[in-house]
């Protein structure tokens, strides 16, 4: 087995799951959805309802940043810190790929 | 998406403005959309959230760079551009990396994407938790992830496939309530 395929096994399983749930998403009925916005102490029904929050008014923290021109309400120093810690363990993890299919 | 052209020939706020301008989808399908851009966006930089992909998608679909199947349902059609959209993301950033090695004279060997590997990793353990309650979802999910069928999955279990659609229920009712809960990436 390659190193590229110990690696991309995430995506694949990702992107396999992701297409199952928006295949379930598609097939909810209308009435699945109302009782489960019910769940959530929605009403659909209600103008101004909760569950249409970002699609029919902006509430997103990026919506809110752009619309009061904050700049610095944003998760990008979280994710750069994540993805920073990401570079430094990935060459790990592939050298530990490598010498895994070395051995083999 | 970070690189995107101006799109709707209309000034759409939000998605339901864009998709409202031509009386595209019904307040039901919204929603259903809603659901589904949330889970797509997951796998997503955080700069990109679920509206921004869900209004890209009524943009290219009014605009015209994406043309509706004859058969295809509208909903359907736009879950599949976003679909289209979260890829062609992906593919951008690979050939961003590929260029970056290049220019810095690495090897040119097949090398994975980190951001990619590591959002895919954190996506799959964020649905592990999400349906940590439920050891049967966890199961079908699991399978599904390995490319199994339902029915290989079923017998994998070991369980009838009226138990399987009862799962199969409550993971959608899971879906659904996520993607409608408030709280904003």
């Amino acid at each position: 087995m390659s190193t590229r395929m110990n690696i991309d096994w995430p995506q694949l399983m990702l992107t396999r799951i992701a297409a199952q749930f928006e295949e379930e998403l598609l097939a909810a009925s209308d009435e699945e959805i109302i009782a489960a916005a019910k769940d959530l102490g929605m009403n659909p029904g209600m103008q101004g309802s909760a569950a249409f929050a970002g699609i029919k008014y902006p509430v997103g923290a990026r919506q809110l940043r752009e619309f009061f021109g904050i700049t610095d309400w944003s998760s990008a120093p979280i994710e750069a810190q994540r993805l920073a810690a990401a570079r430094e363990l990935l060459p790990f993890l592939v050298a530990r790929a490598r010498k895994h299919q070395d051995e083999k | 998406m970070p690189q995107r052209k101006m799109l709707v020939p209309i000034l759409a706020e939000t998605p339901a403005q864009a998709a409202r301008a031509q009386n595209l989808v019904s307040d039901m399908d919204l929603l259903r959309l809603k659901t589904i851009a949330r889970w797509h966006a997951r796998g997503l930089p955080a700069d990109v959230g679920w509206a921004d992909l869900l209004q890209e998608a009524f943009a290219r679909v009014l605009d015209g760079s994406r043309r509706q199947p004859q058969g295809l349902s509208m909903v359907v059609f736009v879950a599949g551009v976003m679909r289209s959209l979260k890829s062609e993301h992906w593919r951008r950033a690979g050939r961003e990396l590929h260029y970056q090695r290049a220019q810095a004279a690495e090897p040119r060997e097949p090398a994975p994407d980190p951001e990619r590997t590591m959002a895919a990793l954190q996506e799959l353990a964020a649905i592990d938790r999400l349906f940590a309650d439920d050891p049967v979802v966890l199961q079908i999910i699991a399978g599904i992830g390995e490319g199994l069928s339902a029915e290989q999955i079923r017998t994998a279990i070991g369980i009838s496939s009226t138990e399987y659609d009862s799962a199969r229920k409550r993971m959608r009712r899971v879906l659904i309530r996520e993607g409608l809960t408030c709280r904003q990436e």
